[in-house]
């Protein structure tokens, strides 16, 4: 029986490791792809560095440094729009990092509209404040470390009930529904209530998902919105103007959701 | 009708005057080139296209193409008709277009031989039916200089569905696209092409050779499907005709531009990068002010340069005042293949004191392209006469927060902080909800918990109902002394075997009735299975089992190794049956 378990637990053991392989592989092209990325970037062969970045991002290698990178050599480019889809997704991942914000802040006062997505509200804020200091990995992270945290004392809890390990039980459950909602949040901005930059040089907001709808405004390379809803080519977003908010329709093809 | 009629005479009366001329627009042309050759009959339109014969070394490749003139000059019609022509030359030398005869009503009209000296080709005429042609408006310039690049798509004979515009982004360049691609027919070589044209602005980043690589479009091609060629009959509309959609890549020549750096001889403090051609215009409203009101300083740069990259400095010199960051505005249009446009900067200046009695000159310098050489531009200084305040203004305006608290802190240039390139900082390198190890944190842990605490659950529940405790271990009680009579029955230890047999099936009765076990006999049986579903077969069973483990035991009768066998698989039988029946 024991033979048995354990010929399982050792074949188990193979099979993740040879299916790890491809992964394994895939990393040190990615890590070697970013560093030629970076070495073209110096070089200011900065279309060339973009194409490398990019490369490394397919092979799913997405650290914050790469956006940020990927977002510096599109501001040489003058691809504002791009740049700030970049290091908004830098920031996302690491949103303490000085550089990736100061870098945020020149590439939008070098956009010729100056329009930011409408924020979260003052109250979602507050409660949601881990998700302006932890990244979406980190808060992953945060999530998983916490779950095995809360169930190891649940566990101790079963055999030892006293009052000190229900308000360390109570207190991880605090801590743990506050990063699993910042989490939750990363995700619901990420895939539901995206935002997204406008990467055309120009672009038409209408009131309908459909060249022949009225033109509303037009908005200009770097304009950041909030996406509402999603028809075949079309895309509703949101924008603010100071403290104006403005709907309209614009061509999926003129935004890059972030 | 009457100016008709009036026409029709006009004609009728100038037929004795025609004449007919041929003529080409180049006298030398190369192996690859076309002349334009022109018939043009004078005096009438009724002259049918002429024929072509005698060409003497040249091919139709287009025409005719007819054209009529009617002018009417002091009660005077002259009317005469055109026939054009593309020709090109199929050898070099010189070749003579022989007289060609026009056939006017039932005169025959004869044109002169003209003579054109046919040189050797430089190229070699393309022969490709598609193929792009890429060149710049300059093949030298200086960084930041505007460049137009233009990328011509040239195909002929194919049916092109749909072209993939190239790559947005080119090595060494900051690069705008140029509004949308036109299309239309353009000579090559002397080969008339169908030909979609794409355009790009071009802003060269660093110095030196720098090399536009190939450029690539990806093009989708529509060619009819080849088959049984069938007859006019069978398609006479040629509806029948199946195509099929093929895209292929069509890549351009590299080509090479010489980026020069800005002369370091005469260039001025103020200077920045900015090049092209520009004006400035500036201005400080109000010029009276009390303390503590805002003068905005607008400075304006317009003309023709890189817009969005353009940078300035506004003056440093901020001593007696408070001074803002600057609001900026940009226009830019890319007109004639150049960017053009505006820059404003609007700055709010606070005099903190009376002594502020003027803003300090404002200065900019760009590469003027076209003189080569550094410009620079200054506007002010901007006096202002500032008035002592009434005390609560001050009060409201030390509440702002001025953009240079301490003067000695001067903003010199904006631009982004390098890139990261430190491995060992990258931190997540993965998203982490595709890790293998996180996924197993977030998901074990509560199935380990769930598990552990029906477990835990379950055997409290055990440990506070004795009944059920039994009930539950019985058989596990049965299974361990029948393995003790299996080992006796291997030791051939009749009584120690029959012993544990009684035990097990005594044991388990009891556990699963929750009776003590020596209540537990052959005689007690039928009376305790009365009100359990133990079948009358089993009962019986059960008591010869018992009857002869009994006599076994105490008889000391001998057993053959066999009969311990059938006894033990008969012990056996019975639990199974008992945990159906006693359920």
């Amino acid at each position: 029986m024991k033979i048995k378990v354990l010929t399982i637990i050792l074949f188990s053991a193979v099979v993740a490791f040879l299916a790890s392989l491809p992964a394994a592989a895939d990393s040190y092209k990615a890590l070697e792809a970013f560093e030629q990325a970076n070495e073209a970037y110096n070089a200011t062969n900065y279309a060339q560095a973009i194409r490398l970045y990019k490369t490394a991002e397919e092979l799913r290698f997405t650290p914050a440094a790469l956006y940020y990178n990927l977002g510096n050599a599109y501001y040489r480019c003058g691809k504002m729009g791009q740049a700030i889809v970049s290091y908004r997704r830098a920031l996302r991942l690491n949103p303490r990092d000085p550089d990736i914000t100061e870098n945020l802040k020149t590439t939008r006062s070098q956009t010729a509209d100056g329009v930011a997505a409408p924020g979260l509200p003052a109250p979602v804020r507050s409660f949601l404040f881990v998700y302006y200091y932890i990244g979406f990995d980190e808060l992953v992270w945060a999530c998983g470390i916490l779950t095995a945290l809360l169930c190891l004392v649940a566990a101790i809890r079963l055999y030892l009930p006293q009052r000190w390990v229900k308000t360390l039980l109570l207190c991880i459950l605090c801590i743990l529904l506050v990063t699993g909602a910042s989490a939750g949040a990363h995700w619901y901005f990420t895939h539901i209530r995206a935002s997204a930059v406008v990467t055309a040089e120009e672009s038409i907001v209408r009131v309908g998902p459909g060249d022949s709808f009225l033109e509303i405004f037009i908005l200009h390379d770097g304009s950041e919105l909030r996406v509402l809803q999603r028809e075949d080519d079309w895309i509703k977003v949101q924008i603010q103007i100071e403290n104006d908010v403005k709907r309209g329709w614009i061509q999926k093809k003129d935004i890059e959701i972030i | 009708m009457s100016i008709i009629l009036t026409l029709t005479a006009f004609t009728a009366a100038a037929k004795d005057d025609i004449t007919v001329v041929a003529a080409c627009n180049k006298k030398s042309i190369s192996l690859n080139d076309t002349i334009q050759f022109q018939v043009r009959i004078s005096g009438t339109q009724d002259a049918k296209p002429p024929k072509l014969t005698n060409l003497g070394g040249f091919k139709v490749i287009q025409g005719p193409y007819m054209e009529k003139h009617v002018s009417i000059v002091q009660l005077k019609s002259t009317t005469s008709i055109t026939y054009s022509y593309a020709l090109s030359p199929t050898r070099t030398g010189t070749l003579t277009i022989g007289p060609i005869d026009v056939q006017v009503g039932s005169r025959k009209y004869r044109t002169r031989p003209i003579q054109i000296t046919v040189t050797k080709a430089s190229r070699p005429a393309p022969e490709r039916n598609m193929f792009i042609s890429v060149q710049t408006d300059k093949t030298t310039a200086y960084i930041d200089e505007q460049l137009l690049l233009t990328v011509n798509f040239f195909f002929k004979d194919i049916s092109v569905r749909a072209i993939d515009p190239g790559p947005e982004l080119i090595d060494g360049f900051i690069t705008k696209t140029v509004g949308n691609h036109t299309q239309g027919r353009r000579v090559f070589k002397g080969v008339n092409y169908n030909a979609v044209q794409f355009q790009k602005l071009l802003f060269p980043t660093s110095a030196g050779k720098i090399t536009i690589d190939p450029i690539e479009l990806q093009v989708t091609v529509r060619q009819p499907i080849k088959g049984r060629r069938q007859s006019f009959f069978d398609d006479p509309f040629g509806m029948l005709t199946r195509y099929t959609e093929t895209v292929r890549t069509v890549r351009s020549k590299p080509i090479t531009l010489n980026i020069l750096d800005f002369p370091s001889t005469g260039k001025p403090a103020s200077f920045n990068g900015a090049i092209g051609k520009l004006n400035m215009r500036a201005s400080a409203e109000p010029h009276t002010v009390e303390e503590g009101e805002p003068v905005t300083l607008t400075v304006e740069l317009s003309g023709e340069c890189n817009i969005e990259t353009l940078a300035f400095d506004l003056p440093s010199n901020t001593i007696n005042f408070s001074v803002y960051d600057p609001e900026t505005s940009r226009e830019s249009t890319i007109t004639g293949g150049r960017m053009v446009g505006t820059k404003t900067y609007k700055q709010m200046w606070v005099p903190t004191s009376t002594n502020a009695v003027e803003i300090p000159q404002v200065v900019f310098s760009y590469f003027d392209v076209t003189h080569k050489k550094y410009v620079t531009l200054a506007k002010g200084p901007f006096k202002l006469t500032v008035t002592p305040a009434p005390g609560e203004r001050m009060l409201i305006t030390e509440r702002f927060t001025p953009a240079n608290p301490a003067n000695s802190i001067r903003i010199l240039q904006q631009d982004i902080f390098g890139i990261k390139t430190d491995r060992d900082t990258l931190g997540f390198t993965h998203r982490a909800y595709t890790d293998p190890v996180l996924i197993s944190m977030i998901c074990a842990p509560p199935v380990l918990l769930a598990g552990l605490a029906i477990l835990t659950f379950s055997r409290r529940r055990l440990r506070a109902d004795t009944r059920l405790y039994r009930r539950v271990h019985a058989t596990r009680n049965a299974d361990t002394r029948l393995k003790k009579a299996r080992e006796a029955l291997k030791k051939q230890d009749a009584i120690s075997f029959y012993a544990e047999l009684s035990d097990a099936l005594c044991n388990y009765i009891a556990d699963k009735l929750h009776i003590a076990a020596p209540q537990v006999s052959s005689n007690s049986l039928p009376a305790l299975f009365g009100e359990t579903a133990v079948t009358a077969e089993t009962t019986t069973q059960l008591r010869a089992l018992l009857d002869t483990c009994d006599f076994a035991r105490f008889a000391n009768s001998a057993f053959d190794a066999h009969t311990l066998k059938e006894h033990y698989s008969d012990a056996l039988r019975l639990l199974r049956k008992l945990q159906k029946e006693l359920k």
